[in-house]
């Protein structure tokens, strides 16, 4: 190969030449119109396949693990709005009982409630007083016992229903009271062991002198009684001896 | 839009860009088997398996080379493997030794026939070219690749295909002179 030769090359391999020229000049077969549709179809079909298999991906491969995680989710939220629901639940019946255990009513709620007690009273016309209308003290005093709870201030305390105070309907005077546990129920001294039974849970709370009061009330209330027959000599010791 | 992204398209689900692909590509890869095989049947039939390899491989492509390298390099692959069914062995053109090539090409039949320099024996020239010039000189002007192009869909070097290249032209050029 001469230099000349070489020249040549070197413009054929450049794309400039007359042989490159002189191909490109041929005939330019074609593959047949069946062989590309066959192809053609080939190439669409794989793209469909693709599709399929992308939607079997999703609904047969993930359905399973789709659908687990979709129960376990479920099941903890279940869980957790009853878990929700119980703790709720614990929290109302401890708030109750620390209520109940500390006996420790709402005071807006119970002085009403005694309010529109006692004004039914009123009204009703069971409860009287001398002067016509109760003095503020009275009515403070009268509040809790009253009331189906008793705040706090009042509890620990015996509150006696005044002289001028009385309540229709009852064969003996009712004292007030709310001795004894806080309990606010209205004490009833109509019989003689009643009332011996409040004595001596006074002596037993160590409150002598709600004892004494109580003891002489019976003494005064049922004076045919004999008091050795319903106290000790220790309790007569305490409470004064004065039968 | 190039070969490249026209064939990521179409791995991604695009049938339509595997339709301008096909047009792009149908004819020099047709033309290729075909010179290569000078038998249109044949030519037709591998020409088929070559596409349809790629479709079914496209889930493997990777934008690494030029499509037409990648494109080509199937062709060719099949191509040996279709001469290997006919022969049972490869070409001996394909023998990297250049001067095997030139010894090889100079004892074929077809290298003897005097052609006269018209532009229409071109195509006889061009058949009687051995299998690896032929090929190169095919790639070349069919499908426009560089040097270092063929030689990757070869899977040769970029000097052997220089080589079959310049046996091709010589012999090319004095055919149509002659």
């Amino acid at each position: 190969m001469d230099q000349n030769d070489n020249k040549e090359f070197e413009s054929y391999l450049k794309g400039d030449s007359c042989l490159s020229r002189a191909y490109a000049q041929l005939e330019k077969p074609e593959p047949s119109t069946q062989v590309e549709a066959t192809i053609l179809e080939e190439a669409r079909h794989a793209v469909r396949k693709d599709q399929r298999k992308g939607v079997w991906f999703f609904s047969s491969r993930l359905d399973s693990p789709l659908g687990l995680a979709a129960v376990i989710m479920l099941c903890v939220s279940v869980v957790l709005l009853l878990s929700q629901q119980q703790g709720m639940e614990e929290d109302v019946i401890d708030s109750g009982l620390e209520h109940l255990k500390e006996d420790k009513p709402s005071r807006d709620s119970s002085i009403p409630y005694a309010e529109a007690e006692k004004n039914t009273l009123l009204r009703e016309g069971k409860l009287k007083t001398d002067s016509g209308d109760m003095t503020e003290t009275r009515k403070r005093a009268m509040s809790p016992a009253i009331s189906t709870s008793v705040p706090e201030r009042h509890r620990q305390t015996s509150i006696i229903a005044p002289e001028n105070v009385s309540v229709q309907g009852f064969e003996t005077a009712k004292e007030i009271s709310t001795v004894a546990s806080g309990n606010d129920a209205v004490a009833d001294y109509s019989s003689p062991d009643k009332l011996v039974s409040a004595i001596r849970e006074m002596i037993g709370r160590g409150r002598l002198d709600d004892a004494k009061k109580l003891y002489h009330r019976f003494l005064k209330q049922f004076p045919d009684q004999p008091v050795s027959e319903w106290f000790s000599v220790e309790e007569r010791a305490l409470l004064g001896r004065e039968d | 839009m190039d070969d490249e992204s026209l064939m990521i398209k179409y791995r991604e689900g695009d049938a339509k860009a595997f339709e301008r692909l096909y047009e792009r590509h149908k004819g020099p890869l047709f033309r290729y088997i075909y010179r290569q095989t000078n038998d249109s049947s044949v030519a037709e039939d591998l020409f088929q398996e070559i596409w349809i390899n790629l479709i079914r491989s496209r889930e493997r492509y990777r934008q690494t080379a030029k499509f037409s390298t990648y494109l080509f390099r199937i062709a060719h692959n099949r191509l040996i493997d279709y001469y290997r069914s006919q022969k049972n062995a490869i070409p001996a053109s394909y023998q990297d030794d250049p001067e095997l090539i030139h010894t090889d090409s100079r004892d074929q039949p077809e290298h003897q026939a005097v052609i006269d320099g018209q532009i229409e024996n071109l195509l006889e020239l061009v058949q009687k070219l051995p299998e690896a010039q032929r090929e190169a000189f095919i790639l070349k002007e069919e499908s426009g690749l560089t040097l270092e192009e063929i030689a990757e869909v070869t899977q040769s070097n970029r000097e052997t295909v220089k080589s079959r290249l310049r046996y091709a032209f010589q012999k090319l050029r004095s055919g149509m002179k002659e």
